[in-house]
């Protein structure tokens, strides 16, 4: 037998506080760093290139109310991942609830005759419900017949923007010549304006602050903190746990739903079957880079609507594709699922010296 | 309407093809206990290799093995992450999914509008060129590409794999309970590894074959969710190789005939209500309510299997998405 | 070091391994003899269990030498232990259901074991150099192992059918195939842990002809329990383990079943709580003619009463798979039972939620703390909270100020150490018996009516564990009536009032802790002779007879 090293992996009991604080900095700057490799692939200077996304788009008008503007989506969806993330559950089914609450929004938006002062919360209501509806199904099929809801709200997503297809092909179909989309809404079902952006973004912020008094003040949130952390405990401490789950999904599906209405009111002005850029699966590391609290999806959120519109600046100015930012949020997470392993367990390298058994003494 | 009819199935089973590639890779992976859902972005990542090989080789063959590794190499990252490091699958594959669709894309526009010759149709050798003239499904049972007939050789071999090796048991075993496999000697992280990697190789070269074959371009998100549609063939297919190959053709023809339904609308006379038949058919006949089909059939299989795994050979692998380690207390 | 034999096939020698806060062994020396039946002895958490999963490849341990034939070896994992000839029948069974008995059996040797090559599409390519382990991975051929598990089968009378798939069996039928799969690969060590703890005792005579049989082929077994009878029915020599250290190894025939209960449980009485005598009020809990089937549909409770008083404890002795887990889970509403009633204060609360047992004034402190009785990544907070939560919501607000002061006060009262920072410090940071505080903390501090407590003390430190058992005792001077559910024999005489011995789903003795002693409980709990055969100790007015008491 000879000696050897071997990885001796332990559980860590304290993380260190330059682990807890340093991890999201070093993960950010890791998938930038790699990205700045493909940058430099196409022949692009990255010190240059990120000085337009970041840069550019913070210090301007345009750059900081698209990024607002941007924001509004990713952080109703990222919300309507982070509160059934907190109960345990997996909603990465964003994007369909998105749509649900887009198609609803879009029909009353041109269906219902009303001011725009009644029209535009009926319509963010509806889209609300209609979202809410879509992430029923999953939280009753979870709660009363334990199916996986990973597997039912991504189903249900497809489902959802097939829909929409259908519809603005079919009996919602109200564009020039053949095009598939929807007719244009009415003035009275535009978001009302402030300034360089829309009222979307104070719904947003004011869903966030909604989602962090629900989680952090109430007694459903602290059942659905508790459900999330053990559903065992919970149900023997006397938590409706079924009831949390069903709760969860249709709430967040709400929140989708919302975000669905006003992308819709707020920039298309009519319905898309491919309005939405895939918010709803980006959605999913907005949660989770701030899954930790409703305010981190807001930074979250907004760190991703930077990298997009950042992503769209140095599209037009350096002539690479923009889908770089693709790359970057899903390196953050990636780097940031792995640095979730060096603060979990302690890695060291031993030395091992396998002849060391010493014979039993004696005879 | 036999020409209708014969170019459905000729579009069935080209259809048809990336599916079965990529459920059976899942099929293995999932097997193993490990979920991907990146295979979306496993198979964009092995089309644009493919292509681009392809295209700087001449040569599909090199071409369909760079894709294939390509594939492998992604998986390879969600191996690491869910094995290893002990994340959480659900996570790492949405992630890969979205790094190969934003590496693709990146990377892709160069090859955007050039064309390969790719892989050609070739008669079946034999038997192939007597029957290709058979009406209806002449063309598409014996006129087909490479790797047409290696996703429909893959299957039994798939089959085999699993239901007749050493090592099948094994992939059964750590996907059902690894801890028993752990105590047997069995190699648990490897076998896992292996199914991992081997379900991104089968992603990729079912992405590589779309690009090669099936439409002999690269097409920015040319994938149209068929990695999506896959993992959903593996639940509808209940991990089994020969019912995702039925599954395969099902969702296939439903592609197949969602491009050409504009051409069909029956109607139905001389019954009552008919008018309201005539109505709800050609509703469930458009081809964006066709295209939902896939995706409501998954989740009534899953409820219905939920329902009955705890007593029948079916079901989800019992250790899917648990993420073994050996000495906890 | 032990006095070394010169016969000694497998020696272990000063084996010591560390869970955080608990040494599950400390030094631990055992010796066997080739070809003997050796019974490790000793109560749950005693450390059997741990010793032999080190010796198996499982557990790495922190110190110590394991010699096979005096030759050191390294067992760093399953595949190492295998290789050196060691089988183990696992507690829990370790079989892939989904799998048949032969494809279990040879899970883990690609070549089935069989000495011939394979056949099959694949062979041919063995010979071709380098090539054979491929074939091997890449074929499967039963033949083979199907004619072996039979003779194996015949060889030591195990009734098996290698075809039938391992979700059809019942347990009986898996433990053979676990046995089988040791034997199949010639094993010349067979360790068992706990091997009837599932079994129905014809099973289990049947399994200990199986050993009998085993060890007169010359293959050594070391076989794991903690009950006495087994160990005078089949063992050679038996090895003591208490709290994680060895305290003697006897040659069975020599020892009487009270020598090794005293042995086993220690006679040095570690715990002098002082308990004043019961002030014992109305009837607050009251179960009738309980009934409760696994989901196998066998029966796990037949019929079982139970009235604790306000102000007595109650202590329900056995050893656990008895019933234990149904019991304490129908008497909190967690579970319904299939037949039978509880009433609480006299309020029957059958077929209700866990809520309105809590609301109704029930605690309870579940056997495993971290998988059900704690959020272990929420603060100490959130975990205090648990049981009362509702009682702290103000007009929509949960009211987490004041929920934290009163934490922080049950912190400072059951001394909860490493918890001061109540809304920061995540519970599952606590150590073990501090977290048993948190949930004792959480579950007395509401002044409750009634305390179903199971296993309150396991893996608990010394210092915890004295103070754990005087908060109950305060509790029952305040009123609080308590079923004390424990495998614990000390603690049960330590804390009880009256005493039930819970054997096979059903209540097969009371006592008091002054009219019987601890050994002879130990007995009962073993399944030996119970009151009915000697029935001068049996108290009268028991209310938890099987056979119906006086309820």
């Amino acid at each position: 037998m000879t000696g050897g090293y071997e990885l001796d992996v332990s559980t860590r009991e304290d993380v260190p506080a330059w682990l807890v604080y340093g991890t999201p900095v070093l993960t950010v700057l890791g998938a930038l760093a790699v990205s700045g490799v493909a940058l430099l692939a196409l022949g692009v200077d990255p010190v240059g290139a990120y000085e337009t996304m970041f840069v550019g788009t913070l210090t301007t008008e345009f750059g900081v109310s698209q990024t607002l503007l941007r924001a509004v989506p990713l952080v109703l969806t990222g919300l309507a991942v982070y509160l059934p993330l907190r109960a345990g559950l997996w909603n990465i089914g964003a994007e369909g609830q998105l749509y649900l609450g887009a198609i609803v929004g879009t029909w009353i938006g041109l269906n219902v005759d009303a001011p725009g002062v009644v029209l535009v919360p009926l319509a963010c209501l509806g889209g609300a419900v209609a979202g809410g509806l879509w992430g029923l199904i999953p939280g009753l099929l979870r709660a009363r017949r334990g199916v996986n809801e990973i597997i039912v709200t991504l189903m249900l997503t497809f489902v959802g923007v097939e829909l929409a297809g259908y519809l603005v092909r079919g009996p919602m179909r109200g564009g020039q010549g053949n095009f598939p989309v929807s007719a244009v809404l009415p003035d009275a079902a535009q978001l009302p304006s402030l300034g360089p952006v829309h009222v979307g973004v104070v719904v947003a912020l004011l869903a966030t602050v909604a989602i962090r008094l629900l989680v952090g003040q109430t007694v459903t949130g602290y059942e659905i903190t508790v459900t999330g952390s053990n559903p065992d405990a919970a149900e023997r401490a006397g938590v409706d746990v079924e009831w949390v789950y069903v709760f969860v999904l249709v709430a967040g599906g709400a929140l989708a739903g919302l975000a669905g209405a006003i992308e819709i009111m707020g920039i298309q002005e009519r319905l898309r079957p491919d309005f939405s850029p895939g918010y709803g699966f980006t959605a999913i590391p907005v949660a989770l880079l701030g899954r930790n609290g409703a305010f981190r999806v807001l930074l979250a959120g907004l760190f991703f609507a930077v990298l997009v519109v950042g992503g769209s600046s140095m599209e037009l100015a350096y002539d690479v594709p923009a889908a770089l930012v693709e790359v970057i949020q899903a390196l953050v997470i990636l780097f940031l699922i792995t640095a979730e392993f060096f603060k979990r367990y302690r890695i060291s390298v031993e030395s091992v010296d396998r002849t060391t058994p010493a014979a039993p003494e004696g005879t | 309407m036999v020409g209708l009819a014969a170019g459905i199935i000729d579009a069935t089973v080209r259809a048809a093809t990336p599916l079965i590639l990529a459920s059976l890779g899942e099929i293995i992976s999932e097997r193993g206990g490990v979920l991907n859902l990146g295979v979306e972005g496993m198979m964009l990542v092995g089309a644009l290799c493919g292509f681009a090989t392809t295209f700087t080789t001449g040569s599909p063959w090199i071409g369909f093995a760079v894709g294939t590794l390509a594939g492998a190499a992604m998986a390879t990252i969600h191996a690491v992450l869910c094995i290893s490091l002990k994340a959480d699958q659900v996570i790492s594959g949405v992630m890969l999914t979205l790094l190969g669709t934003g590496l693709t894309t990146y990377f892709g526009q160069e090859w955007v509008s050039k064309s390969i010759d790719g892989f050609e149709t070739v008669a079946v050798p034999v038997v192939g060129d007597a029957l290709v003239g058979l009406p209806l499904v002449g063309p598409a049972l014996f006129e087909n590409t490479p790797t047409d007939y290696l996703a429909l050789a893959l299957v039994p071999a798939v089959g085999y794999l699993l239901f007749r090796t050493s090592l099948g048991l094994e992939i059964t075993a750590v996907g059902e309970n690894p801890e028993a496999a752990d105590t047997m000697g069995v190699p648990v992280f490897a076998v896992r590894y292996l199914c991992v990697i081997l379900g991104g190789a089968f992603a990729g070269a079912a992405g590589a074959h779309l690009s090669l074959a099936f439409s002999k371009l690269w097409v920015t998100g040319m994938t149209a969710g068929r990695g999506w549609i896959a993992i959903a063939l593996v639940i509808f297919a209940q991990w089994r190789p020969w019912r995702a190959l039925v599954g395969a053709y099902l969702f296939g023809g439903i592609e197949a005939f969602v491009l050409r339904s504009q051409a069909l609308d029956p109607t139905v006379t001389g019954i009552p209500l008919a008018e309201t038949i005539d109505g709800v058919v050609s509703l469930l006949l458009r081809p964006q309510v066709m295209s939902m089909y896939p995706y409501l059939a998954t989740v009534v299989v899953l409820v219905l299997a939920t329902r009955r795994v705890l007593d029948e050979q079916v079901g989800a692998p019992s250790a899917l998405l648990d993420n073994y380690s050996r000495e906890t207390e | 070091m032990p006095p070394a034999e010169s016969d000694a096939y497998l020696g272990l020698s000063g084996i010591r391994k560390e869970f955080p806060g608990v040494v599950a062994n400390d030094d631990v020396d055992l010796t066997v003899r080739r070809g003997e039946i050796h019974a490790l002895l000793g109560e749950n958490g005693a450390g059997k269990s741990t010793l032999m999963k080190v010796l198996y490849g499982l557990y790495e341990p922190d110190a110590g030498t394991i010699t096979l034939d005096g030759e050191p070896v390294v067992l760093d994992s399953p595949q190492d232990a295998i290789a050196h000839g060691i089988g183990m029948v696992h507690q829990h069974f370790m079989l892939v259901d989904r799998l048949t008995v032969a494809e279990n059996v040879v899970l883990g040797d690609r070549s089935e074991g069989s000495p011939e090559p394979e056949s099959g599409p694949l062979a041919s390519l063995a010979t071709v150099p380098g090539l054979g382990g491929l074939v091997d991975a890449l074929t499967l051929d039963l033949t083979y192992p199907r004619d072996r598990i039979r003779a194996v089968a015949e060889e030591y009378g195990i009734d098996v059918d290698p075809d039938a798939p391992v979700r059809e069996l019942d347990v009986g039928g898996r433990q053979r195939v676990e046995i089988l799969k040791t034997l199949y690969r010639d094993v010349d060590l067979l360790v068992l842990d706990e091997p009837t703890a599932v079994l129905a005792p014809a099973q289990a005579e049947r399994l200990f002809e199986t050993l009998r049989d085993l060890a007169e082929a010359g293959i050594t077994v070391i076989f794991i329990t903690h009950k006495l009878e087994e160990v005078t029915a089949v063992a050679d020599r038996v090895t003591v383990l208490r709290d994680g250290k060895r305290v003697d190894t006897v040659p069975a025939p020599e020892v009487t079943e009270n020598d090794l209960a005293r042995m086993m449980v220690g006679r040095d009485v570690l715990f002098d709580v002082d308990r004043p005598a019961a002030n014992v009020g109305d009837p607050v809990l009251s179960a009738t003619e309980l009934e409760t089937t696994d989901h196998r549909g066998v029966e796990v409770l037949s019929g079982v009463d139970l009235t604790v008083r306000a102000g007595e404890v109650v202590g329900v002795a056995g050893v656990s798979g008895n019933g234990q887990t149904d019991l304490a889970e129908s008497l909190v509403g967690v579970a319904d039972p299939d037949a039978g009633q509880v009433s609480v204060d006299g309020r029957d609360l059958t077929g209700t939620d866990p809520r309105a047992f809590a609301e109704a004034g029930v605690s309870y402190v579940p056997e495993d703390r971290l998988a059900d009785a704690t959020a272990p990544d929420l603060s100490v907070l959130h975990n205090l909270m648990l049981k009362d939560y509702r009682a702290d919501c103000r007009r929509g607000r949960l009211d987490y100020d004041g929920a934290a002061e009163r934490a922080r006060q049950l912190v400072e009262e059951f001394d909860v150490r490493g918890g001061r920072d109540v809304r920061e410090t995540p519970a599952g940071d606590l150590s073990g018996g501090n977290l048993q505080k948190l949930v004792l903390a959480r579950e007395l501090g509401r002044d409750p009516e009634v305390l179903v407590a199971h296993q309150p003390t396991r893996g608990v430190d010394v210092g915890a564990v004295e103070f754990l058992r005087s908060a109950v005792l305060d509790r029952r001077s305040d009123g609080t009536g308590v079923v004390l559910i424990s495998e614990d024999i000390d603690e049960v005489f330590a804390l009880s009032d009256r005493i039930l011995v819970l054997s096979d789903g059903a209540f097969v003795a009371e006592t008091t802790p002054g009219e019987a002693d601890p050994e002879t409980v130990g007995l009962w709990m073993g399944g030996e002779a119970t009151p009915e055969d000697a029935p001068a100790e049996t108290a009268a007015g028991a209310t938890a007879r099987p056979d119906g008491g006086e309820e």
